[in-house]
């Protein structure tokens, strides 16, 4: 199990080292040079711009850049902000962990949302429920998250009092946010819920098992969710690094402190430093991640646990 | 002329670049104490200045995140916001525009423009308890200068400063290099608030940034970035200018500026008391606002440039004078305006905002809205209108390109879409192109548009000489205001001797040729007036500075 697990970890460095060349590329070469876009224009004498391409490093070539950023990131150091001249990884420091916190929460209201519905849905099949299951699912997926997160606001902040409007920190300022971004990734686990358990329950083990006289609802918590879950599993895992990349709209309605908030200021700046160590802190969580998630599948499913240890 | 004159001394500063992207700063209305001006309501109870009480905390949402806090250093007009209530500065500037002594008691400058003598208070300590002294004004000039500083307003506000020296502790002596008749307004700026010496020596300029150390009513005791700043009471403090209505130690206790992105979020938390004030009040609240007994609405016009459209002059078509007057005619700004900002923020008529100094009120209805007009100009300058309703001459299409920002600040990618359409009416074939600050400054330098947009922040007229020199017209690699690359020695000549014109009755004069020129080589159309808005709730007493932006010195909660 352990080597399985080092061997993943290991297999992750290229895929690392394969978003830092792309990510360093690409942005290098979009229109617009990053000492413009902090001046906005104003006019500075060449000495100022001469001091802030050096501060910034840019004087120097790309693969020189490159180098500097690569081992400069072994130690942690990924560089300063241009706009806001401050250490990039303190700045993700400070702000990866409500991030994570929020996405984490979602993952939770997702997965848990969308097992009971979507078991629900499977078992009351073309029923009221599935019905009324399948329509909410549909709609929490297509309503935008920032208007279902102001819906929010307005009714359980502005009017009722019970939850902060904005904020981060406690966990009364996580249930809204957490409840917004998880309700849109809910509808895609209830659908997948829903077929899996439709599949296992036409599956010849669970004829067999109503015919030893179990009960259903023993058969579905037992032994048809388990195998169900498999794939959510997966789902959710990809959903979790989808759900801290796409946190920003979250975190600007809730303002909550994030990496999300900090990306998209940072594209729209060209501020590199900040855009390639939130990138970099992105895909390292998605690769953890993927891992735990398929770690994850030998606890839920031993045939898999057999088929890695033989690995 | 009176008015003009009283105007003239309200200025100061060059231009922000900051603001540019980070949004509006006010201006100028006022320094009296019921501190509203513009489309306000000067009389809400909310705001009525009086006798304040002290203590409490107060919690003032801004729109977007900040960038740091030294003045030296930043360029943002929301970091300004903070930087006035921490800093104090030399000077400040009366309700009439004139020159008043804050931490510089007296000035004077010599005959030929390049020596200015302060003499400065000697009872003014900074926050970390260093005494404030004339070799702290020459710390903060010789700090901006400095290349490894990489300022980038502070620097445009000193001009050609050349040096400083301080011969006794009251008595500092700035050099220039040149006459710049800017200096002693920008002076009063935020921007050029004073740091403690001992402080920004002692830090490196990244921690120095986030806690800077002023001499000013409030200072910095934490900042969570993309969240707040906290800023608790100077209690020392006794050394308010003298357009406050109190004396000795701010109101307020505490005072937290929090960073709330969404319109909705932060305005829907002034109504329900969360936090006090709410800035960029969406249009469409104002009038509920104004009709809640418990809120207060106040708005502030911000001087210097108002959103106006540059024509680019150096490629066709714009760089004929009949096809822009075409232009300008075919656009039915009054409409855009009142449709889109419900009266909020005024139109705006000239290269000048009307609370500028130097401004001059006739360029208010010096053309109208035509589009019969703009035909025919279109015609007699030999652009047929085809079938398909585009204009053409020898074979060219009459095709222009409009390029604005993103994201949409102050609803402008509206305004392009209005205008758009009203050109196309016309017969223009336009492509409106929306573009994020690094790819929008990249085609700016490329010179690859015909009309852009710009505002600036400034007090003084010499905002001007930033957008109709030939210094500043952009290009690859070089940035510059310049956008509608104007190269014409009539008024490159005005902007220039306006900029070395110590005496004010005869600068004035300068600049209101300057801004006829404009309007009459149509170099730029204005739009609106851009204005800072804020919603109340529960604190009174807030007033502005000349470059308008809000002073929470004399403010204090209303139970």
């Amino acid at each position: 199990m352990g080597f399985v697990i080092a061997r993943r970890v290991l297999a992750g460095i290229p895929t690392l080292l394969g978003v830092t060349v792309i990510l360093f590329i690409t942005l290098r070469l979009l229109p617009g040079d990053p000492i413009s876009a902090i001046l906005a224009g104003a006019p500075a004498t060449p000495e100022v711009v001469e001091a802030l391409r050096e501060q910034f490093g840019l004087d120097r070539s790309i693969p020189a850049q490159y180098w500097e950023f690569l081992t400069n990131a072994f130690t942690l150091n990924l560089g300063t902000s241009y706009s806001t001249r401050q250490p990039v990884s303190e700045m993700i420091g400070q702000q990866v962990g409500q991030t994570l916190i929020l996405a984490f929460a979602a993952a939770t209201v997702s997965a848990v949302t969308g097992i009971v519905l979507g078991s629900l849905s499977a078992i009351k099949r073309n029923g009221v429920v599935d019905g009324f299951v399948r329509v909410t699912s549909l709609i929490n997926t297509s309503m935008p998250s920032f208007w279902v997160g102001l819906l929010l606001i307005m009714f359980f902040s502005f009017t009722l009092g019970w939850f902060p409007a904005t904020g981060s920190g406690s966990l009364s300022t996580l249930v809204l946010p957490a409840i917004t971004l998880g309700l849109a990734a809910a509808g895609t686990v209830t659908r997948l819920v829903r077929n899996s358990v439709i599949e296992v329950l036409g599956e010849n083990f669970v004829t067999a098992l109503h015919a030893k006289g179990l009960r259903s609802r023993l058969i579905v918590m037992k032994h048809v969710l388990r195998n169900a879950v498999i794939p959510t599993v997966t789902v959710v895992g990809l959903q979790l690094g989808g759900l801290v990349a796409g946190s920003v709209i979250v975190e600007t309605v809730f303002t909550r402190q994030g990496i999300g908030q900090m990306l998209v200021q940072a594209i729209g700046g060209q501020d590199y430093p900040v855009v390639q160590g939130v990138v970099l802190v992105i895909a390292v969580i998605y690769i953890v991640v993927n891992i735990a998630v398929d770690i994850s599948y030998s606890f839920i499913d031993p045939r898999v646990r057999t088929a890695l240890g033989k690995g | 002329m009176t008015t003009k004159r009283s105007r003239f001394w309200r200025s100061a500063a060059t231009v922000a670049a900051g603001s540019l992207i980070l949004g509006a700063c006010g201006s100028a209305e006022g320094d009296e104490s019921g501190g509203t001006g513009g489309s306000g309501d000067p009389g809400s109870e909310a705001t009525e200045a009086g006798e304040g009480v002290a203590g409490g905390s107060a919690v003032f949402a801004v729109d977007s995140p900040f960038l740091g806090f030294d003045p030296n250093v930043t360029a943002a007009a929301q970091d300004a916001r903070v930087l006035r209530q921490v800093f104090d500065s030399l000077l400040y500037l009366d309700d009439e525009g004139g020159l008043q002594p804050w931490l510089a008691t007296e000035w004077t400058v010599s005959d030929d423009g390049l020596e200015y003598t302060f003499t400065v208070r000697d009872d003014v300590t900074f926050t970390d308890g260093t005494p404030f002294d004339a070799t702290a004004i020459c710390f903060n000039l010789d700090r901006i200068k400095d290349p490894a500083s990489a300022s980038i307003y502070a620097i445009g506000l000193i001009g050609p400063y050349e040096s400083c020296t301080a011969g006794d502790p009251t008595t500092a002596v700035v050099t220039m290099s040149t006459p710049y008749a800017p200096f002693l307004n920008n002076l009063t700026s935020p921007f050029m608030g004073i740091n403690s010496p001992t402080a920004a020596a002692a830090a490196e300029p990244a921690d120095y940034t986030l806690a800077p150390v002023g001499s000013g009513p409030f200072s910095i005791v934490s900042y969570t970035p993309n969240d707040r700043v906290e800023l608790v009471r100077n209690d020392d403090y006794a050394w308010a200018p003298g357009n406050a209505t109190h004396t000795g130690a701010a109101y307020l206790e505490n005072l937290t500026f929090q960073i709330i992105p969404d319109p909705t979020v932060r305005i829907g938390s002034v109504r329900n008391g969360t936090v006090n004030v709410g800035s960029n009040v969406p249009e469409t609240d104002v009038a509920a606002i104004e009709g809640d007994p418990n809120l207060a609405f106040l708005s502030q016009q911000q001087s210097g440039a108002p959103y106006q459209l540059h024509f680019n002059a150096s490629r066709a078509p714009f760089d004929e004078l009949a096809v822009r007057e075409a232009a300008r005619a075919a656009m039915d700004i009054d409409s855009a305006v009142n449709a889109l900002y419900l009266g909020v923020f005024d139109r705006a008529w000239g290269p000048l905002a009307p609370t500028t100094l130097a401004y001059d009120p006739s360029v208010e209805g010096s053309f109208s809205f035509d589009a019969d007009e703009a035909g025919r100009l279109l015609d007699e300058a030999g652009w047929v209108l085809g079938s398909d309703g585009v204009r053409t001459r020898d074979g060219e299409r009459l095709r222009i390109t409009y390029l604005e920002g993103s994201p949409n600040r102050e609803k402008r990618q509206d305004v392009a879409t209005f205008l758009a359409a009203n050109l196309e009416a016309v017969g223009f074939e336009v492509e409106t192109q929306f573009q994020q600050v690094a790819p929008l400054q990249a085609q700016s330098q490329a010179g690859d548009y015909d009309i852009m947009g710009l505002s600036l922040v400034a007090v003084d007229p010499n905002v001007l000489y930033q957008m109709y020199d030939p210094r500043f017209i952009p290009s690859p690699g070089r940035s510059g205001f310049n956008l509608s690359h104007t190269d014409d020695d009539a008024v490159t000549g005005l902007v220039n001797t306006g900029q070395q014109q110590l005496e004010p009755d005869a600068r004035a004069e300068i600049y209101v040729d300057a801004q006829a020129d404009v309007i009459e080589q149509v170099r730029s159309v204005a739009i609106y007036v851009p204005t800072y808005t804020l919603a109340v709730n529960g604190l009174q007493g807030i007033r502005f500075d000349a470059e308008g932006y809000p002073i929470l010195y004399d403010a204090s909660l209303t139970q």
